[in-house]
């Protein structure tokens, strides 16, 4: 009787074990999200962009809005996007003083973090990947910053979101 | 001493003006250079498509070498970005695209090096033809002055003579101009690549093959004068007319291995078109000069006694003969005795006088006959002779020999006499 009870038990056990792991969500590790050349795209009227290659699209009023405060018009010509090894959306723009990072959910881009670069803007922003980070450049005057989402990566330090340069 | 101060300070300015202008300027230049992963990628695929349009349109090796050594500087310059073009050009590599762009600089280069020998030889031709063209017309000229001459003519019978002689010399030497213009393009232009020859016209170089030494307004002439001649001819003979034969034959035999080519280098407009007019020329060129041919042979064979039933190709002409030979051959076994002798006579004489000596090599050109059924025609009129000569000739022989015998022994004979008596 005690013999069929532990058989019994086993049993249970083995089958909420294998319930248990037809339940959980299938997940890959260790994806590299990183584009390697960034991608230079035109604006509308609308203030949509898109990028062919990899089939996004999306409105940059919300993140001119943040840059001038003015949606009235689109001002924003070019964008310059790139994707982090995490998977996050690098944005900016020429005379934008940030880079958005975004990350992309269901039918959204959510900010994770705003990077303040310069007071003033860049005239001639552009990203390189440099994995694990992305590298931002300043292609008129050279200097470059280095990027994780959590903001500018110094030197010396780990994580920083306070502007800096290199 | 102001003076001196004045230059102490100018040196001392430019001392730091000079370097500032340097670095200001380098600095500058820095800042210049400076391109993100993007900017690379875009420059090198402009600069890759600059080079690959200009070889496109490179239209001598001059430009190629150029080309070449562009391609060279790009490789140059590009090659410690070789992973992020291996990246941007993927599924090419930066180094398939170099190998490809240095394949395709060279074919272009051989191309064009092609083109340029082909352009040599075809200019040297169109001195050529302008040549030939110069030299046939002042013969068509002097042809056709004699012509009208002896249409006009109320000299004596030995002037006249004289002038259809000329006349008859003067279109020899236009035929054999005719063959060696023939020769001298067959050799040119079969040498020409077709391919090469679209890469001519594409590079607009056609425009200077145009001018006066164009071979196909030439041989347009060409066959036009002589349709003409012969429809006008007066006093040719079946030699003359075989001569002219051969030559169309030689013509169009040209014409069927090179027309195409000569087409594509010389046609303007519609060359399907000119081709035809062209074919349709010489066409009717051959047939004007086979017609008067074959009417020019059966009064040849009329008038030397020889009565064959009329032909009027080849096949027909062969057949005449082998039946005509073929029953002389039976007559004279029969032994009709002096009348096959006479046929026989008549008809070696003019075989043997007219159609070999004179006629032979514009038979076999214009394919009258071949070279076996002139054998064969040979051969019958062997076993014709052996069998109408008579055997008198044989019954003479053996009664000279006898004759001789006869002589030497009587000698003998006298000699022993003469000795006998003696002893």
């Amino acid at each position: 009787m005690m013999r069929l009870s532990k058989f019994l038990k086993t049993l249970l056990l083995i089958c909420v074990s294998v319930f248990m792991g037809c339940s959980q969500a299938l997940v890959i590790s260790e994806v590299d999200y990183s584009q390697p050349i960034e991608s230079v795209l035109q604006t509308n009227e609308k203030g949509m962009v898109n990028d062919v290659k990899s089939g996004l699209s999306f409105n940059i009023l919300p993140l001119q809005y943040v840059e001038t405060q003015d949606t009235s018009s689109v001002t924003t010509e070019e964008v310059r996007m790139i994707r982090g090894k995490e998977g996050y959306y690098y944005i900016t723009s020429p005379g934008y003083q940030n880079v958005f990072v975004m990350a992309p959910e269901k039918g959204t881009l959510k900010l994770e973090n705003r990077i303040l670069i310069k007071e003033g803007g860049m005239s001639k922003p552009a990203f390189n990947q440099r994995n694990p980070y992305v590298q931002l450049l300043n292609r008129e005057t050279g200097e470059n910053y280095t990027l994780t989402a959590k903001g500018i990566q110094q030197p010396d330090e780990n994580n920083n979101s306070e502007k800096g340069g290199s | 001493m102001t003076l001196f101060k004045n230059s102490i300070s100018i040196t001392k300015v430019l001392f730091l003006l000079v370097p500032g202008i340097i670095l200001s300027s380098n600095l500058g230049a820095m800042a210049q250079e400076v391109k993100s992963d993007y900017e690379i990628q875009q420059d090198f695929k402009k600069q890759y498509n600059e080079i690959n349009n200009k070889l496109t349109e490179a239209d001598n090796t001059a430009v190629v070498n150029e080309i070449i050594e562009r391609v060279k500087t790009l490789e140059k310059n590009y090659t410690d970005h070789r992973e992020l073009l291996n990246v941007a050009l993927h599924p090419e590599t930066f180094s398939s695209e170099m190998e490809d762009l240095k394949r395709r600089a060279l074919a272009a280069k051989n191309q064009l090096a092609t083109i340029e020998q082909q352009e040599e030889k075809l200019q040297e031709l169109t001195q050529q033809v302008t040549s030939y063209d110069t030299r046939l017309e002042d013969l068509n000229k002097r042809t056709d002055s004699l012509r009208n001459a002896m249409q006009k003519s109320l000299n004596s019978e030995k002037q006249l003579t004289g002038m259809v002689r000329r006349y008859r010399e003067s279109l020899e030497q236009r035929d054999e101009l005719i063959l060696s213009f023939v020769d001298s393009v067959m050799i040119t232009y079969q040498k020409l690549q077709v391919e090469t020859m679209q890469d001519l016209e594409n590079a607009k170089k056609k425009a200077r093959f145009n001018a006066d030494g164009n071979a196909l307004k030439m041989i347009m002439n060409i066959a036009d004068e002589n349709i003409s001649l012969i429809n006008t001819g007066k006093d040719l003979r079946a030699g003359d007319y075989l001569r002219m034969s051969a030559v169309q034959h030689e013509f169009k035999n040209m014409w069927d291995k090179i027309g195409d080519k000569l087409v594509e280098i010389y046609a303007e407009g519609d060359k399907q078109k000119a081709k035809e007019n062209i074919s349709t020329a010489i066409a009717e060129w051959n047939e004007e000069v086979t017609s008067k041919t074959w009417t020019s042979l059966n009064a040849s064979f009329d008038s030397a006694g020889i009565n064959l039933p009329k032909f009027n190709d080849s096949e027909t002409f062969y057949q005449t003969l082998d039946s005509y030979l073929g029953e002389s051959i039976k007559a004279s076994e029969k032994g009709s005795g002096g009348t096959s002798l006479k046929n026989y006579k008549h008809f070696s004489s003019f075989w043997s006088n007219r159609v070999q000596a004179d006629w032979t090599p514009y038979i076999i050109e214009a394919n009258v006959l071949s070279n076996d059924q002139m054998a064969t025609i040979d051969s019958q009129l062997a076993t014709w002779a052996s069998n109408a000569e008579p055997d008198s000739n044989n019954l003479l022989v053996y009664l000279l020999g006898f004759s001789i015998l006869a002589i030497v022994a009587l000698g003998i004979m006298l000699f022993r006499e003469k000795k006998g008596s003696k002893a």
